[in-house]
């Protein structure tokens, strides 16, 4: 038993270290040569051996549906600009560039901006970009592209729950841009008429996360420069920020994402896996589950998850990517999804090891966590929330009830934890401190990487209204003291 | 006379050649060798006649990661390049950066013997079965258990696959 237990684990390791290195080999920075350049192309045809190609062509077909990368590389073809356009200085000059493009009238073709959503990270969504006619598809042009449609944004293009404070109230307004690129910072410079006028901190903060997402969507460029005339950006009566801002500057998230690789060692055995996506699983959450479905009840299936803060899949800037092994899904299909943050899935099988693998192009890398679930046995991988529910040591997540929402007094308390036996304490304060109500839930796996989804039902004594706070955390199993602590507001609904 | 042999050509070419190239660089860490060898890979297989060769995919890597090996000298002091890049961007205020491992890792693989290098891209970012590698190496199908074994083993013990297990477990 225990020598199986050990092999078992040696196989694991392979199925990482495989996975990892296949990984590494594939997302090198290179320039290709296209065929027309190629050696063989350009030499003189000096044989006259008939090819039998019908053969060779179900030999390659044999090979390539063995290979692990089979999916990886049917996805790499359109994203192989945005590949090149990242930094490649260290890189020799390319032999041969790929023919350049001509000079044309950029279509007005959806492009990808984002807008912001109060206490939630921006969202992104598709609008009508401009006609630059007459203009080449320089990054500049882009970046001019996705402000000026950002700025003309309004009514439907705005998703549901989200505002565009950029072009708030300024439906007739001008907008004036300069956009420089150097490396992979751009600096913006925007003048409007009628000026920016946020009326909150927040408000103003929100501006700048909407520009510097709608910015750094140009694959190549991470950090940018707001200016309005060479000066700080002027954001009414409140605070330009200096220096160049990626994305993580303005993310609205106390805490950062982890990049790296972990595994579950749970339960390897033959699974048959299904997929299912939902944007909106909690507020600001995406959740992307696989159900596992060949194991006994409560019990955690073995995985694998890495996180990459980078990608080269379709409008991805960041990359998560899950290995099951002995796992089998015959029914997800890679494709570009354009739900955010998810943008792009695809699906891969190693035969070298049997296991599925799941790559999830992301916009951005929010805070993630991998959740064990069951009845049925899920695998969830959530991507971001609300910012105010997530504890500052990433142990303990609320997902329900919302943040400064409303519920009733009976209402299902949930989320994520990773603590030590699984074990997630509750309490409900009154408007003055007063605690009414205490509790804790079992979370499905306790303290490791991965996360234990938790749930509660809470009955409030019916006495209570107005606003409550409630508290989520963990007691030290060392000295008994709350830690991992999560707090929000909510409003009890009379009657 | 149905398919024109250039376009047919082509398409082996479309298909095979990103991740050939990318298998080489992964081999040598020289963008130019690897180029080199890539492109030489299939004026080769040109050359012997595409119609004879059985696994177009594993023989081109063979016979590409042999063009690679052939120039030594470049290939080494590409890599100590390769090395000091790795070493510079994986510095210890970053622990588990990304793209720093996988320096580390395409670093490790570059330290295995030649033959060992080649087989291990083949096995995993090929995907190639013991009984393939076998044929495309020439060797007996025990001796490919043994190679990759022993090769697995050292990037182990490079602490690669611990670091990439321990990750979250801070």
């Amino acid at each position: 038993m225990k020598s199986d237990t050990e092999k078992d684990e040696t196989e694991l390791e392979d199925t990482i270290l495989g996975t990892a290195l296949a990984r590494a080999i594939e997302t090198q920075p290179l320039r290709e040569t296209a065929f027309a350049s190629s050696r063989v192309a350009t030499r003189p045809a000096d044989r006259t051996r008939p090819f039998v190609w019908q053969a060779l062509g179900v030999a390659a077909v044999i090979v390539v549906g063995l290979a692990i990368g089979a999916t990886v590389l049917g996805q790499r073809r359109t994203p192989e600009a945005a590949v090149a356009t990242q930094p490649v200085a260290t890189l020799p000059p390319a032999q041969t560039a790929p023919a350049s493009t001509t000079p044309v009238a950029v279509p007005p073709i959806p492009v990808t901006v984002f807008f912001a959503r109060t206490g939630l990270p921006p969202v992104a969504a598709q609008v009508l970009g401009h006609a630059a006619t007459g203009s080449t598809n320089t990054p500049s042009d882009q970046i001019a592209n996705r402000i000026g449609a950002l700025w003309d944004a309004s009514g439907s293009d705005v998703p549901s729950g989200a505002q565009n404070l950029f072009a708030h109230g300024a439906p007739n307004g001008s907008l004036d841009q300069a956009i420089k690129i150097d490396g992979t910072t751009a600096t913006v410079d925007i003048q409007t008429d009628p000026p920016l006028a946020p009326r909150t901190t927040a408000e103003a903060q929100e501006i700048v996360q909407q520009l510097v997402y709608t910015v750094t969507e140009e694959p190549g460029i991470d950090h940018v420069v707001l200016l309005s005339g060479g000066k700080p950006m002027a954001l009414g009566a409140y605070a330009a920020p200096t220096g160049p801002l990626a994305r993580w500057d303005v993310a609205g998230y106390a805490v950062k994402a982890f990049t790296g690789a972990f595994q579950l060692d749970g339960t390897s055995a033959p699974t048959q896996l299904t997929t299912s996506y939902a944007r909106e699983a909690a507020p600001g959450l995406a959740r992307f589950t696989i159900a596992v479905s060949g194991l006994p009840a409560h019990t955690a299936p073995a995985f694998s998850v890495s996180a990459y803060d980078h990608s080269n899949m379709p409008g991805a800037s960041a990359e998560l990517e899950i290995t099951v092994p002995q796992g089998e899904d015959t029914t997800t299909v890679a494709a570009q999804v354009d739900q955010p943050p998810l943008r792009s899935i695809a699906v891969g099988k190693s035969n070298a090891v049997p296991a599925q693998t799941y790559r999830l192009g992301l916009d951005h890398l929010w805070p993630w966590r991998a959740v064990v679930l069951y009845d049925p046995t899920r695998i969830a991988i959530d991507i971001g929330g609300a910012p105010s529910a997530i504890s500052s040591d990433q142990n303990v997540v609320l997902y329900a009830p919302a943040p400064n929402g409303e519920v009733g007094h009976t209402f299902t308390l949930s989320g994520a934890a990773r603590t030590f036996e699984g074990t997630v304490n509750y309490r409900v304060l009154d408007d003055r401190e007063n605690a009414v109500l205490y509790g804790y839930a079992t979370a499905t796996v306790g303290t490791s990487g991965v996360w234990g989804g938790y749930d509660a039902t809470i009955a409030l004594p019916a006495s209570l209204t107005g606003n409550v706070t409630v508290e989520v955390f963990e007691v030290s199993p060392k000295d008994g003291t709350e830690t991992s602590k999560v707090a929000i507001r909510v409003k009890v609904r009379s009657g | 006379m149905a398919i024109d042999p250039s376009e047919a050509l082509r398409q082996l070419y479309e298909r095979e050649y990103p991740r050939l190239l990318r298998a080489l660089t992964a081999m040598g860490g020289d963008g130019d060798a690897a180029e080199d060898a890539a492109q030489e890979a299939f004026v080769k297989a040109y050359q012997h006649g595409v119609e004879r060769i059985g696994r177009p995919a594993a023989w081109l890597l063979v016979v590409g990661s042999r063009e690679l090996f052939r120039h030594h000298r470049r290939a080494r002091r590409e890599r100590d390049r390769w090395e000091a890049a790795a070493q510079a961007s994986g510095g210890a205020s970053a622990p588990f950066d990304a793209a720093a491992d996988r320096a580390d890792l395409l670093a490790a693989l570059r330290e295995l013997p030649e033959r060992q290098r080649a087989m291990v891209v083949a096995r995993f970012y090929y995907g190639l079965s013991y009984d393939e590698l076998a044929g495309a190496f020439g060797v007996a199908g025990g001796t490919v258990g043994a190679t990759l074994h022993q090769a697995t083993a050292k990037l182990r013990q490079l602490h690669l696959a611990g670091k990439l297990a321990r990750g979250a477990m801070r």
